[in-house]
Order: structure tokens, then sequence, then C-alpha cells
């Protein structure tokens, strides 16, 4: 373990004459500017930048406020800005990407929020999701000046190479990146944003667009390091803490990103995938408190959701029959034990129904009629569903939480008597993810399984879905140096699995859907 | 849902904004300032303010200064104003009472203005069926494209609803249930609430406003009209208490001579489906009960609507659906319908379709005039798109004109007619009128 982020710790801020840039940094500005002032014929006052992340494991617990270890990645999204002093202040939006039209509106005059409609799915909405953000943080930051007067017009220019729909958090790292941007172009040069500040506002802003993530994309994307994972916690506060890996006598740590090149779009799935999750972990964690007598009080800030989660429900069983009537902190031992007896009581009460809660067996077990169940949990989100899988959902999420734990514990270990030993276990805990997420959560793909299969029989030790899941990012651990792996592991996805199922892909599309990424620098700001 | 994507349809055109002039823009108070207003801003690469029209000079002049419309001139009479050629949209935001003798002066005047392209009109058209065919005949022969403000249609929820049933996720309909509450006209008024809603005539009433908008949504959503209806309208409550803002009454009562209750019963001309609907004055005495509910049953699913406030065109409403899937029908040419892994094509499915963020006061409104813009700049880029249409009828794309509210005054008319002789009407030819 290294340095905490308890204390504030300011987002690195650079420009042209520091002398030694960021790789993101030297090797995207150049173009990204000479973008911008292609486009709107000036210069562009700084870049924002946020990256992607993959995740190593704990998929799908962040919204059940059980910690993640995802680490930050090359691919990232910049916004060159302009800060404009017009009377009637606009903001215009354009896209390298020419799938994403320009946009342009009005700021309110009166400092109110500007609209955003949930119902269309438009990628300037995520624009807006950031500015909300920031605007609101502004307003606490600053409410002599901000809460009856606009905001600054600006001119932006975007350009990001996370693949959209990839599972590596490219909306995610867009609203970082415009969130940072928006308040460094209204407070000017002075003020320093902190990395606390930008993950915390940034964790509730996809919800004004009806996606109920948990907030490991903002964290990851904020605190990001380059060659460490981030261990992230949301309770009992936000907090990132980098972990470096362990050093091994003769291989490198790396990991191989294989995308499936199958999209998974948050906006039209959502419905049967993503939302439909959080409800069914949300009713699962209100039927376990139902079936062993205790109430779940849970009023998180900024959560779509007051039904509380399958970690109030961890909290409040041990305080009622272990007195123990503290939280768990997050505690690897603590946590290890109490996960494993979570286990235990997912299959001594949700396991009689593996096929399925109807919204009639849920409202039994909550003791209430279904009119109240379907008003209570089904109108956070649009949803569609035949079953809710109660028993699938918690024991994927306290197993999957279990694994994160774990995976934290063996990163600490001091060293390994064969490299292989770290490479095993890791990878053991990878493998185990990926069949809970295919199995239990059902968030995997064909794609994803064959991509997982061809890897492990080629050098990968682990290997597993990344992001949401349903296409996108695989991830897998490969040894690294020389006597690694990674050449061996690509050729055989090359010629298994991209030339099998995309006869057409190029080399370019090759070199793009298959990389080694090394972990990278969270946010950042390059000012001109 | 094509229709709601829209991150690769260009909101910025290689083309000059269209220019609006306003007749009831109001910095101060009105419905213009709290949701065409918004929405232009929204917009603002392709809507542009550059005309105030008011009675008093003065008031254009304010919000001129207060909204800082860079572009906008206050002109002082309605002729100046429909005569410029600054403007190629009006927008009519003013009360309906006033809205013949504003829009048939204002056509005959903007025969001066070449660029007028566009007539948009905040429904209802106007207070008579009589006078909405007046105007809907001016507007023909003046030449402009018209809209309405039946924002409603340009609801998600109504959309998603429209979408189910087009798709026949609830099979051949069965039957239709509507129960509503329209708050204002209950045993208590507000005491800064205007007087005229409460005054039959005005345009503005449970029927005209509260059943019209949310009858249009019905017809919209199952692509149809009715056949046959019956109806029976009550003002059984002709005298209001007023209350402060606070809910403290003052003391003082008022008389009231819009209604507080309608029955309508009607058939839909699609399938003979029998249509029976409620609507009452003032808030419910039981605090759970829904301000709105539509009942839509059908062979393979039910559809429910739900709203927490009587009006469904601005309400953020939350859409139930149940039902079996849609590939239970069979398919053309013996074709194999694609089985979603992990459906069980024997079970029910269940939607609820609701967007807690949603602003649909605002929303809707933005989303009628964002369907205006993809008309004029024909931002999907429909081959040979008219430069003018009659009406948008049952269809996804485009937005309510001038016709569609002339066939809705017709049905409201039939509504009166109905009570007042006490019998069934036949309306199956009210979409089918020649002027």
């Amino acid at each position: 373990m290294t340095k905490s982020h308890s204390e504030e710790v300011i987002v690195p801020e650079f420009n042209s004459s520091a002398k030694e840039l960021p790789r993101p940094l030297a090797e995207k500005c150049p173009s990204i500017i000479k973008k911008f002032i292609s486009a709107y014929d000036a210069k562009p006052d700084f870049v924002a930048r946020s990256p992607g992340r993959v995740n190593l494991i704990g998929e799908h617990i962040d919204y059940c406020d059980f910690s993640v270890l995802p680490l930050a990645i090359d691919f990232d999204m910049l916004c060159a800005v302009k800060v404009l002093n017009e009377k009637n202040p606009s903001i215009t939006l354009i896209n390298a990407d020419p799938k994403f039209a320009q946009r342009k509106f009005d700021l309110p005059l009166d400092g109110s929020y500007v609209t955003i409609d949930p119902s269309v799915s438009d990628w300037s909405n995520y624009f807006k999701c950031g500015l909300h953000v920031a605007h609101s943080f502004l307003k606490k930051l600053a409410p002599e000046r901000f809460a009856s007067a606009p905001l600054a017009g600006l001119q932006v220019f975007c350009e990001g190479d996370v693949p959209t729909g990839s599972g590596l958090s490219s909306s995610a790292a867009f609203i970082c990146a415009v969130a940072l941007a928006v308040v460094k172009a209204n407070m000017g040069p002075g003020y320093h944003m902190s990395k606390q500040n930008l993950m915390r506002i940034t964790v509730v802003a996809e919800h004004y667009v009806g996606v109920n993530n948990g907030g490991m994309d903002q964290a990851a994307s904020v605190c990001g390091e380059e060659d460490h994972a981030l261990y992230v916690e949301f309770k009992p506060q936000l907090k990132a803490t980098p972990f470096k890996f362990p050093q091994l006598k003769n291989h490198e740590i790396s990991f191989v990103i294989a995308n499936t090149l199958v999209v998974s779009n948050k906006f039209e799935t959502a419905p049967t995938n993503y939302n439909l999750r959080v409800v069914e972990v949300t009713t699962a964690a209100n039927v376990l408190a139902a079936t062993y007598g205790v109430v779940l009080l849970s009023g998180k800030e900024g959560s779509s959701t007051n039904k509380g989660n399958l970690r109030d429900f961890m909290n409040v069983y041990y305080a009622r029959y272990h007195n123990i009537s503290t939280p768990w902190n997050g505690d690897i031992e603590s946590g290890i034990e109490r996960l494993t007896k979570m286990l235990v009581l997912v299959e001594e009460s949700l396991a009689n129904k593996k096929q399925g809660f109807s919204v009639d067996d849920v409202a039994q077990s909550l003791n209430c009629s279904r009119e109240e169940f379907t008003r209570d949990y089904l109108t956070t989100s649009p949803v569609r569903f035949q079953v809710l899988k109660l028993y699938q959902r918690a024991k994927h999420v306290y197993s999957e939480s279990l694994r994160v734990l774990k995976a934290v514990k063996l990163m600490t270990t001091a060293s390994f008597t064969a490299d292989e030993d770290f490479f095993k276990q890791f990878g053991a805990l990878m493998n185990e993810s990926q069949a809970s997420c295919d199995k239990l959560y059902e968030c995997s793909c064909p794609e994803i399984d064959k991509i997982c299969s061809i890897a492990l029989s080629n050098g990968s030790y682990g290997s597993r879905l990344t992001g949401a899941g349903w296409g996108g990012c695989t991830v897998h651990l490969v040894p690294g140096g020389p006597n690694g792996n990674i050449e061996k592991v690509k050729e055989a996805l090359a010629n298994e699995f991209y030339k099998v199922k995309y006869p057409k892909i190029t080399d370019a599309e090759l070199e793009n859907a298959i990389i080694v990424s090394k972990p990278a620098l969270g946010s950042c700001l390059y000012e001109l | 849902m094509d229709y709601n994507k829209r991150s690769s349809v260009s909101t910025v055109p290689n083309a000059a904004p269209i220019r609006v002039g306003f007749v009831g823009l109001n910095a101060a108070k009105g419905w213009a300032i709290k949701t065409h207003y918004p929405a232009i801003l929204q917009l603002s690469s392709q809507f542009q303010i550059t005309a105030l029209y008011s009675p008093k000079i003065e008031t254009s002049i304010a919000t001129i200064q207060r909204l800082k419309l860079s572009n906008a001139t206050a002109f002082p009479t309605l002729e100046s104003f429909a005569s410029s050629s600054t403007i190629d949209m009006i927008v009519i935001a003013i009360q309906v009472a006033s809205h013949y003798e504003v829009v048939m002066p204002l056509l005959e005047f903007s025969k001066n203005n070449p660029n007028l392209k566009y007539l948009f009109v905040e429904w209802a058209l106007a207070c008579s069926l009589d006078q909405a065919e007046s105007i809907y005949k001016a507007a023909a022969e003046r030449g402009v494209q018209t809209i309405i403000s039946l924002q409603g249609r340009k609801s998600p929820y109504i959309l998603r609803a429209k979408e189910l049933i087009s798709q026949g996720y609830i099979g051949d309909i069965n039957s239709i249930e509507i129960a509503g509450n329209g708050g204002w006209y209950g045993y208590e008024r507000p005491v800064k609430s205007p007087k005229y809603i409460y005054e039959i005539g005005n345009g503005v009433d449970l029927v005209t406003t509260t059943f019209g908008h949310t009858i249009d949504i019905l017809q919209y959503m199952t692509s149809s009209y009715f056949s046959r209806i019956n109806a029976m309208v009550f003002n059984n409550i002709p005298e209001q208490e007023l209350i402060d803002e606070r809910g403290n009454r003052l003391g003082q009562r008022v008389p009231k001579t819009v209604p507080d209750h309608l029955l309508f019963q009607g058939t839909l001309l699609n399938g003979n489906v029998p249509v029976s609907c409620s609507f009452k004055g003032g808030k419910p005495t039981k605090k759970f009960t829904k301000n709105l509910v539509i009942d839509i049953h059908g062979t393979k699913g039910d559809l429910k609507l739900e709203g927490d406030a009587g009006f469904a065109e601005i309400s953020n409403l939350v859409l139930y659906y149940s039902g079996t899937r849609a590939n239970d029908f069979p398919l053309a040419n013996g074709q194999q319908a694609p089985l979603d892994p992990g459906y069980d094509a024997g079970k029910e499915i269940m939607e609820v379709y609701h967007l807690r963020n949603y602003n649909a006061i605002v929303g809707n409104i933005h989303r009628l005039y964002q369907s205006i813009s993809d008309f004029h700049f024909n931002t999907k880029k429909i081959p040979e798109l008219p430069s003018q249409f009659v009406m948008q009828g049952f269809d996804f794309e485009g937005f309510p004109t001038l016709m569609d509210a002339l066939i809705l005054h017709r049905l409201i008319e039939s509504v009166y007619k109905s009570n007042m002789m006490g019998s069934t009407l036949n309306v199956s030819n009210i979409s089918h009128y020649s002027l």
C-alpha cells in the first residue's frame, strides 16, 4: 500500500512549460488542440482529460456499496475548452467522432440548471450531466457568484478513444472530464479542484439520465495512478486507495484487454439488463431483511433509491445477531468473515426459489401488496422482466465482494515462492468472477465466454469480462516481460476469435481491439 | 425506440435559425415563460426569438430586457408585428378567449410577410367549434404550416405505450377505462387563480382542457378515433370557496359556471372498443388515489398509465405493461421468431417505464419544438420531404396540426351536444368533414 487519498489531493495540472508531461497528454493534446483550432478558429484555454477504466475484479457490486478493484487505462476522453465572455452565454459541443453530431444550447440567464431529457439517447446528455453536477458544486462553493447568475459560455471540442459501449466507462470518463472542465472554466486559474470533490460530484451524474451506476467508474477515472490498481471503497466514505502490484522475480504483471466488439448500448438494454439488476439486488436485500427480521435504513445522498442494499443488510444483520452495532468499516479480515456468513444466509433463505421470484412472490416475502412493491421498487428507472432472480444476484454480489477482499489480500502479500503462485491465485479469483458474472449475474455473452476460453488456453491465468458486461471488453492476467505470454495470447485471440467472428477485420481494427494497457494517470488538466 | 436516439442527428443546422415571434411571452408570468422559452433555450441553434407582441408594448420591452433577447423587437401593434418579415414562425401563447380575435386579423396582416412559414397555437384552438373552423380555414388559405400544442403526444410514456400497442404487445384492445381529476374545479379555488378559467365559454375547462388533452392522447396511442360517444356534463359545485396560498379559507364564495364532472363513454372506430371515462374536479379526498389512471386491456396484455396530476400532457407518468411476447403471433412465411435467451416464451413479461428525472412540463414542449426543427431542417434527411403537411394523425413522427386540433374540437363539441340532447351520437365521420 502506498499513500492514502483520505486527505485532499489536487487534480494534477500541467502546462506546455512542464518538463515532463504524462504520456497521455504528450501524445494526445497536440492533436485535439489542432482540431479545436480547426473547428472554432480559436485557441482553447485548456484541455481536461479523464481516462476510462478496467475493473480487475468486483463487477456489479459498487451500487451495493461493496469495494472494487479497478485501474485507469490509457484510453481516455479529452475536452478542449475555450471560455467565452458573452452576455447570453451558450455552450457549443463538437465531437471528433462524426457519429456524435454538433450541439449548441443556451445557458439559463437566471442561473438555473440546464434541462436534461432522460428519455432521449443523445451524447450531449452526458455533457449536461457533467455540467449539472459541476454547476451544483459551484453553487455551493461560491453561492454569491453562481446562485442566480449564469455559468460562462464555452466552446468545447471532445475527443476520446474509449470505445463507446465497450464497458471501459466512456460515459463516466466523459462526465468526469466535463465536470472538471466546467469548474475550471468558471473558477479560473486560481482554483484547484480536489480529486475527492471531483469524484464525489460525478458519482451521481449519470443518475440524471436514469442510469443507476454506483461510482466505481468515476472513482477510477479521477483517482487513477500509474502502475497502481485502485481499491475503491464507498462506505463509510468514498475513498480510492492506490495499490502497487507485487514485485515478482522473473515476470511483469500485465493485463491484456480484448474488446468483443459487441456494443452494449446502455440506453437500449438497460430495462432488461442494468436497471433490472439494480432492482433485483435492492429487492434481494429487502427480502433478506424481511426474512431475518431486520430493518434496512439508508439515506444515501444522491441515491435514486432509499430502499437499502446488500451491504446495509450485512450491517444490520450483524447488529442484531452478533451485537456488533458498528457497520463494517472495510477491514479485510472481518469483511471476509461477514461475507462468508452472508453467503450462508443467501443459501438458507433464497435458494428455494432458484427459478426466480415473481412479483407476487416478492410481495409476499416483503409482506406488502404487489402494487406497493411495484410503486416502491420498479419506478426508479425503466425495467422489463419475467422473474426476479434474487438468489443468483445476491449470491454474486456477496461472493464477488469476497473475491475483491481476497484479491487485495493477495496484492499485499510480501513475496511469492514462485511468480506462478501469484498468477495462479489472482487468476483463479478472476476466473471465479467470470463464472459468477456468467452463471449468476447473467451479464456475460457468448463472445465474452469464447474470448476467455481462448485466452486461458494460451497463457492467460485469469480471464473475465470487465464493465457492465453484455458485450464490451474482457481483461486477462498475462505474465509479461521477456518470459511472458502476451504475444501468444494476442495471436491466439486474433486467429481464433477475431478473424473467425469478424473475417473482414483490418489490422488497424485488430490493433485497437486487443491492447496491453498499463495503469494510467487519472483526471488531469493541461493549460495552454 | 429509434425516434429517441439522437446522437447522430445534428441540432446545429447549416441554415439560419427559425425566427420566432411571440404573442404572449411575458418574463413575469404566464405559460410561455415556463415552457416555450426554456425549450427554445435548449434549441438555440434552431430557434431565435426575434419579435414580441403584447397589447401593452411596455410588457414586451420589459421582457426583452429581462431575458436579454438581443435579436428581438417589441411591436406596438398586431399589424406591425404580423407584417414584419423578420418572423418565420408565430407562437400564440395567450388566453384561449382571445385566440379568435387575435389570430384572425394576424393571419390577414401576415400576408405582408413573405417569410412566415409556421403558426404555433397553444391548445385549445378557440372557444367554440365555429371559431376553430374559421381559424383553421384562414390558416389554410394563408398557406402556413400549423402546430397545435397537444404536447402529450410527445410524452415518452405516451410514445412507449403507442409503440407497445402498435407492435402487438397487448394484442387486440378489448376495453379502456380512464379516470382523472381536474384540480381547479372542486370546492376550493386559489385566490390567485385567474377568474376566466371558471367561466364557461372561455375555452378553458374540464372538458376542453383536461378531457381534451387526455382523450387526444388516448386516440393517438390507440391510433383510432371514436365511432360513437355518449356524455354527461355536470356543474354540481356552482360556487367555490376562495383559499390563500397556504390553503386557508378566506371566507368568500365565488361563482363557477364551468363543469366539475364529466362522464364520457364511447367506442373506438378500430375494433369497436368500449371506452369509459370519468373526470371530476377538485383534489381527491383519498390521499392514495392517483389523479390520473388510464387502463388499456388487450387480448395479450394490459397497459396502465398513472399520473400524479390530472393533466397527462404535463405529467411525469408511470407506464405499466404486463403481457406475453409479441412473438407469440405467427410470422409471415413461416419465419422462426428469434428467442430471447432467458425468457420463457409462455411466461408473462412485465415492464415498468418511468424516468424519475423527466420534466414533463418543459420536456414535452421541448420535444414538440424539436419535431418542428426536424421538419424544417430535414435533420433526418427524408427524401422528398414535403414543405407542408395537413395533419399528424397517428404518426410517430411530425407534430400535431390545426387539423388535428379541429378534429378534437369536433369531438368536444359532440360531448356537449350529447349532454344537451341526452343521446348517443355517431361521430365516425368526425375526421372526414369537408370545410
